[in-house]
């Protein structure tokens, strides 16, 4: 496997008048293609300025990132959004989707800034909405959807543009532990079927442990990385696990969000977690 | 991104603030507004104007007894002489720039049918009279060289004073009327003139020979007004100057003494009207200009609260690919649609005001699609003008920043 991200000697200095902050101290990391990386580390530890890097949103002060082959660590603003529209997929801690457009909507946004005419806009993010298993939410409203969907929603939107990486930051960060499953699940499944490359930031063990691979950073430096031999599998609600595998059964979690009639059916015991977030 | 989908991006964003962009507006729409209905109403005016010294005859030239020093001290009120009449008439020169010339008396007198007692003005004039002021006839003919010579007691009205006089009749010709012990027979009635430019309405007079009038009505001689036609408009300074100079020679005036006469033409007046036309376009203008300001301003201040408020929306729009390109046309497509639909409502409301004045004045409504393209184009321009600073604001943001703003 080829690297897809390769950066060295990564360092980052903010620099706010009085103090200057090293955030990064010489990161220096390979992600091949394929590979479902979490990059863990306590608040003000520099994991969120590396995502930010990573993601191309901001710039190192000195080192160098090849993302995809393609030296990114020069380039301007305008180079930048070029390259997190074709490359990268972000899936954010707060969902961040556009209060006042419709989910179909939000999905389509990359494809707008892509230049994709309307009709072909709207075929891929229903493909992308149908992958996520909330093609039926198409026209409502984030504040019309639970905090699952709005995130389901922000990884269809993340994925329409068919980026060579899906960045994930906090994902799980505003959810409740089920819901959180479900979204890790969502993660576990596009990794392992459609071979999606993931890096996901995150301050939890208990979720990093569901990635293949583990990246500890600590004051601005990598401190451990590891392979997850065994990663933890996410818990499906029982509606999946009583169908059989819930792979290749992605409108299951759909449908369960769906409609409380057929959750009773599927006999799921109605767990003290499982609360709609309204966001 | 395509322009079409900015478009729609921008519309939908303006649409969820309907009633912030309407305030908004409304500076460009007041403004857009004013200058259309001022525009449209003046133009209208100075078409009116126009029409009306036409109808009076643009190369008509006064001649009137009573100059005026430099002070603007009346130096002499003498009436002019057969003599004077005679020496215009003759003048070589006088006669090549001059196509017809006309002297004539007014006399305020009391006319009567049997019925109807009208108090008007009776004006003795020659029969170049009716060529050098256009009157035209409605019914009937005009005094002849013939009637003058004989001092013939025809006469005829003017529509003010036909209506008067013979309320029930359009075409009273042949129908006798009375001036003191002078009996008159109607021979004609003349075609309505308007309103003139004065405010004296030239309808309202009855016609005679000057002979008859100076003869058997007023038994006076004195010849109030002078008119005459330069044969073209070019030629009228000269043709003003040499009738100074034939009047001069007349009445023998040293060089330096001012005229006791008075010589003007319409031209004049009407060149007076365009002045007042240019410094009333120029008032439009900085109005017009001070509102679209004041309108621009309101724009600029609303776009930079927008970009306020949508941080955010600019931070997520920016991370999924958006460059600060695409930020900056959006908020500036946003800033231009809105001074463009405020312009729009001000063309609308602007024409509805103009056709409402003209209508009233009774002037012509002169509506040009030009006026639209420039009020249009211009409410364009300030939109760009002024969006494009909130709209550089916006597309500075950093992504980073803009993803973290509460």
């Amino acid at each position: 496997m080829k690297p897809i991200i390769q950066i060295e000697e990564i360092h980052k200095i903010y620099d706010t008048g009085a103090v200057q902050v090293q955030a990064l101290r010489g990161v220096s990391l390979s992600v091949e293609e394929g590979e479902f990386l979490a990059i863990m580390g306590a608040s003000g530890s520099g994991k969120s300025t590396l995502m930010n890097i990573l993601g191309c949103l901001d710039r190192p002060t000195s080192g160098r990132y090849l993302l995809d082959g393609e030296d990114v660590s020069k380039l301007n603003r305008y180079q930048l959004a070029r390259i997190r529209n074709r490359k990268l997929g972000f899936v954010f801690q707060g969902f961040n989707l556009l209060k006042r457009h419709t989910a179909l909507e939000n999905v389509e946004l990359p494809l707008l800034y892509a230049g994709v005419s309307a009709r072909e806009r709207r075929r891929r993010a229903l493909a992308k909405l149908e992958l996520v298993g909330l093609a039926d939410r198409a026209g409502h409203l984030p504040n019309q959807l639970s905090g699952g969907q709005q995130q389901r929603v922000a990884i269809a939107r993340a994925l329409v543009n068919e980026p060579r990486i899906l960045l994930a930051d906090e994902p799980t960060g505003n959810l409740d532990s089920v819901t959180s499953e479900e979204i890790l699940a969502e993660f576990q499944r596009l990794h392992r079927d459609l071979g999606q490359t993931i890096i996901m930031v995150t301050h939890e063990l208990d979720v990093a442990d569901h990635a293949q691979r583990i990246v500890l950073i600590r004051d601005g430096k990598v401190a451990d990385d590891r392979s997850n031999l065994r990663p933890r599998e996410a818990r499906r609600r029982r509606v999946a696990d009583a169908n059989g595998s819930d792979i290749g059964r992605p409108h299951a979690l759909a449908a369960d969000d769906r409609s409380p009639a057929l959750v009773a059916a599927g006999g799921r015991e109605p767990g003290p977690g499982v609360v709609r977030e309204t966001a | 991104m395509s322009l079409t989908s900015a478009i729609r991006v921008a519309l939908a964003a303006l649409f969820v603030n309907k009633g912030r962009s309407a305030l908004t507006c409304l500076g460009i729409v007041i403004g857009i507004m004013a200058v259309i209905a001022m525009v449209v109403a003046g133009n209208g005016a100075r078409a009116s104007l126009d029409e009306r010294l036409d109808s009076v005859g643009k190369n008509l030239i006064l001649i009137k007894p009573g100059g005026r020093s430099n002070a603007g001290i009346v130096l002499s009120n003498d009436s002019f002489t057969d003599e004077e009449v005679k020496a215009l008439r003759e003048d070589p020169e006088v006669r090549r720039l001059v196509s017809a010339l006309g002297e004539n008396q007014s006399h305020l007198a009391m006319v009567s049918t049997p019925t109807v007692s009208h108090h008007t003005s009776i004006t003795g004039g020659v029969p170049a009279m009716f060529h050098v002021r256009k009157w035209q006839i409605e019914h009937g003919r005009f005094y002849t060289e013939n009637d003058l010579a004989k001092a013939a007691p025809v006469c005829l009205l003017g529509q003010t004073a036909r209506q008067k006089l013979f309320p029930h009749r359009s075409n009273p010709v042949g129908e006798r009327l009375r001036v003191g012990n002078v009996r008159l027979e109607v021979i004609g009635v003349l075609k309505a003139k308007g309103r003139a430019p004065t405010g004296a309405d030239p309808d309202d007079q009855v016609f005679v020979p000057l002979s008859t009038l100076q003869e058997k009505i007023a038994n006076v001689k004195r010849i109030d007004i002078i008119t005459a036609t330069a044969v073209t408009q070019d030629a009228i300074p000269q043709a003003v100057e040499r009738i100074k100079k034939v009047l001069r020679e007349k009445r023998r005036l040293k060089p330096g003494v001012d005229d006791t006469f008075e010589v003007s033409s319409v031209q004049e007046m009407a060149e007076l009207a365009v002045n007042v036309a240019r410094i009333f376009n120029i008032l439009v203008v900085v109005i017009a200009s001070i509102s679209l300001i004041v309108g621009g301003i309101g724009i600029m201040n609303i776009m930079l609260v927008s970009v306020t408020e949508r941080t955010r929306e600019i931070g997520i729009r920016m991370a999924v690919g958006a460059t600060p390109g695409d930020i900056r046309n959006q908020f500036l497509i946003e800033a231009v649609v809105l001074s463009l639909v405020g312009g729009l409502i001000g063309i609308v409301l602007g024409i509805t005001v103009a056709i409402t004045v003209t209508r009233i004045a009774g002037w012509p409504t002169l509506m040009s699609p030009f006026y639209i393209v420039l009020a249009f184009g211009v409410s364009a321009a300030v939109g760009v003008f002024f969006g494009l600073y909130p709209a550089a604001k916006a597309a500075r943001l950093d992504p980073i920043e803009a993803l973290r703003y509460e």
